[in-house]
């Protein structure tokens, strides 16, 4: 009943459509394809921490000339140490002033109750072990009261920071606590995730291809074992260990993707 | 002579269990996905949104239909009670029977014309040849039959019968398409209805024979229950309308509202009219033809199209809700019927969803808990499936829902006719006038979408993000590639 009036216009058309119905199908895909495999290989590129160490800033509680100073920038502290030793003569004079007529003189004996506190503030001491980052001031100049003395790093607290996009801190959010891999030490360390915050642009110092205009996470781990800390200068470079690592990275369609990349975006 | 066989009604336990389930499952699923908390990317959320109002709509106004025509009996008695006199020997009227032709194979049109010429009661069989063959005019000559052409072929089927009825007379007439071989009791039940001198119409189903071919098979069941319920509904609220065959008017009526309107869904705008000036209309339901299904592709589509386009001109242009000639019934039923043509919008959007989320991670609704979306969507999801089993106590057949599937690109070729106000020419379901008609131009969403469906399997598998929403989105693209292969692998293309 049919009528076989083959049309060669009509058999045109049809071929036609397929092969460009099927190739917008195909670019489709393979841009969808190419975006998971970057968002892929993103997670899977290393992530680098920073050590941050908890900044402590001493500063002098009385007024003098700095008599002693005992450590150097980059040394290493134990809490309770005398970091710095101020000249408390002008103050001891006035002290046994005082002394003598404090019977007879109650303003004296105020005067001197309250010069008594600051007796020892003429030492100053390391609060917490830690390493001694900045000097603020030299032997023989003058300090005055709450003046920065020093500034140290304390081995406890020590924090790691990072940047990274949204899809590495989705998988590094699922697990619990990960390692982190010191390549001076030849050590691996655990680290629980502590905070979280959303920073606008990261620091161009990690490993991954950076996504234009991407929000970054900025990441706060700290040690589990609160000792690890003190080991470590501050800004010392640590490499996360992605679990994912552990298996093959290259898959199957990895390898489509970078035939993908290459023909459609000549990379 | 027999009244007819009319169903009787009962109310079967599974059309209650779809009355009293529908809404509450409806609720349900509602009130989850109209919840704004639990969207995730807001655009696409939108979508979502507006394409499950639109499929809750036409749900709910099947469910109103259903109702109706559940719980009030008395459309299916009253017509019982006609009397007979216009068949009595003193009183017969006179009645002219017309048969569409446009490009029919004779062969076709031959069984269907001497079926209407062998028809009881007295009437003039005039066979109405758009295509002004020789043959056909001969084979009218040669068997008794009145044979119609015109010079010009404006307005297609409505030019046509405008034009025999310039040159006919009867009381009342009869429209029968070239392909519907009418029973000889045709006119014998439907006649007697005219009774009633505001009657303008009286309209009997559409039935196919050719049921083993997969798209005839595919709509055999919608078109069931179109008639088995929506358009015995309609008559309580006197919004019957038209199909376009099998149907007998009163002439007068038609003279009154300026002939058969010149649209190409002429059949529903004809009623429209007619119901505009306080007519009555009513469906019989009652096969007193039976015809051929579209059993192409490309017929298949056109046919849906033109449905389409006069259904949504409706809506569009007519504004049925706000229209002062309707009563607030049919006002309610044409808004019903016509935004069933919507459905192509949710159809597609319910295949590429999926399609969406495997390639590019980006889904309407925050699934973080798959269980609870489940719970909420799958009862609606299976309302769906269970309705033809509900309402007709059938399987639903794998055919009816592929072509429910394809249907999305004809019915919204329709829409976007009726937007952009689009001409097209009428086309005979069986015509073989097809001049240059490419097969891909009436299937290539279809083949596009398969193709997206396989390749967003492979890609969302890579590196998935999360196990179950790749899980539930592939299992819903793996049954939209089964049934669009399906369609376009088992549907008959010319």
């Amino acid at each position: 009943m049919s009528q076989k009036n083959f049309s060669f216009r009509e058999w045109l058309f049809n071929t036609f459509m397929v092969v460009f119905v099927f190739l917008i199908a195909l670019m489709i895909s393979s841009q969808a394809l190419t975006r998971k495999v970057n968002s892929f290989q993103s997670i899977t590129s290393p992530v680098f921490f920073e050590v941050d160490k908890k900044d402590l800033v001493i500063n002098a509680q009385v007024e003098g000339r700095v008599k002693t100073i005992n450590v150097t920038s980059g040394q290493s502290v134990k809490a309770g140490e005398l970091i710095v030793e101020l000249d408390s003569t002008a103050f001891e004079r006035r002290v046994s002033l005082l002394e003598e007529v404090a019977d007879q003189n109650l303003s004296a004996r105020t005067e001197l109750s309250v010069l008594r506190e600051d007796a020892d503030s003429f030492k100053i001491y390391a609060p917490q072990d830690g390493v001694i980052d900045d000097i603020n001031i030299s032997e023989g100049s003058y300090v005055n009261r709450e003046a920065r003395v020093l500034t140290m790093f304390s081995d406890t607290d020590t924090r790691l920071t990072s940047f990274v996009t949204p899809d590495q801190y989705s998988e590094i959010q699922n697990s619990g606590s990960v390692n982190v891999y010191s390549d001076r030490l030849e050590q691996t360390f655990k680290a629980k995730l502590d905070g979280v915050r959303q920073a606008t642009r990261g620091a161009g110092n990690q490993g991954f291809n950076q996504n234009t205009g991407d929000s970054f996470f900025e990441l706060i781990f700290r040690f589990e074992n609160a000792e690890d800390g003190a080991i470590f200068i501050e800004k010392e470079s640590l490499q996360l260990i992605n679990p994912a690592e552990e298996e093959s990275i290259t898959r199957p369609s990895d390898r489509l993707a970078r035939i993908w990349n290459a023909l459609i975006l000549g990379r | 002579m027999k009244a007819g066989k009319i169903f009787a009604k009962k109310i079967p336990a599974v059309t209650f269990l779809f009355l009293a389930a529908s809404p509450l499952v409806v609720i349900w699923y509602a009130a989850y996905i109209f919840n704004v908390n639990n969207a995730d990317n807001l655009f696409l959320y939108s979508i979502q949104i507006i394409a499950d109002s639109i499929a809750m709509m036409v749900l709910l106004g099947l469910w109103l239909t259903v109702l109706i025509d559940t719980l009030i009996e008395r459309h299916h008695r009253t017509f019982e009670r006609v009397n007979f006199s216009l068949l009595s020997d003193d009183n017969v009227p006179t009645v002219d029977v017309f048969i569409t032709v446009y490009g029919e194979p004779l062969s076709v049109i031959e069984k269907t014309a001497r079926a209407a010429r062998d028809m009881r009661v007295l009437h003039n069989t005039y066979v109405l040849d758009d295509g002004n063959s020789f043959e056909v005019r001969y084979f009218c000559e040669q068997n008794g039959i009145k044979y119609i052409a015109r010079e010009k072929n404006d307005h297609a089927k409505a030019g046509n019968v405008n034009n025999a009825l310039s040159e006919t007379d009867a009381e009342f007439f009869a429209i029968i398409d070239a392909d519907h071989v009418p029973e000889p009791e045709f006119l014998e039940v439907l006649l007697p209805y005219m009774e009633d001198k505001n009657l303008a119409m009286v309209q009997s189903p559409q039935h196919y024979r050719n049921i083993e071919n997969f798209i005839a098979s595919g709509t055999a069941q919608a078109q069931e229950v179109f008639y088995r319920y929506v358009c015995p509904a309609k008559n309580i609220s006197n919004s019957a309308f038209s199909v376009g065959t099998n149907v007998l008017f009163r002439r007068s009526a038609i003279d009154q509202i300026g002939g058969i309107a010149l649209n190409n869904s002429e059949d529903i705008w004809t009623s429209f009219l007619l119901h505009k000036n306080g007519w009555r209309t009513i469906f019989v339901n009652q096969v007193l033809a039976i015809g051929v299904a579209p059993d192409t592709i490309i017929s298949f589509f056109k046919q849906q199209r033109r449905w389409a386009k006069g259904g949504l001109d409706i809506l569009i242009n007519e504004s049925p809700m706000r229209n002062e000639g309707l009563e607030l019934d049919q006002r309610i039923q044409y808004f019903i019927s016509s935004t069933f043509f919507l459905v192509g919008i949710p159809i597609l959007v319910y295949i590429v969803m999926p399609i969406i989320y495997l390639l590019f991670d980006e889904k309407p609704l925050l699934i973080t808990n798959g269980t609870v979306w489940l719970i909420h969507y799958l009862p609606y999801f299976f309302l769906y499936f269970a309705i033809t089993f509900l309402l007709l106590r059938q399987k639903l057949r794998i055919s009816t829902m592929a072509t429910a599937l394809a249907n999305f690109y004809p019915y919204l070729l329709g829409l976007f006719s009726v937007i952009f106000d689009t001409e097209q020419e009428w086309v005979a379901t069986t015509s073989k006038k097809n001049s240059v008609d490419p097969i891909m131009k009436w299937i290539w969403p279809h083949v596009f979408l398969l193709v997206l469906s396989i390749l967003s399997l492979i890609v969302g598998w890579y590196n998935p993000t999360e196990f179950w929403a790749s899980f539930f989105n592939s299992m819903w693209v793996g049954l939209n590639i089964f049934l669009l292969s399906t369609f376009l692998t088992r549907a008959r293309y010319k």
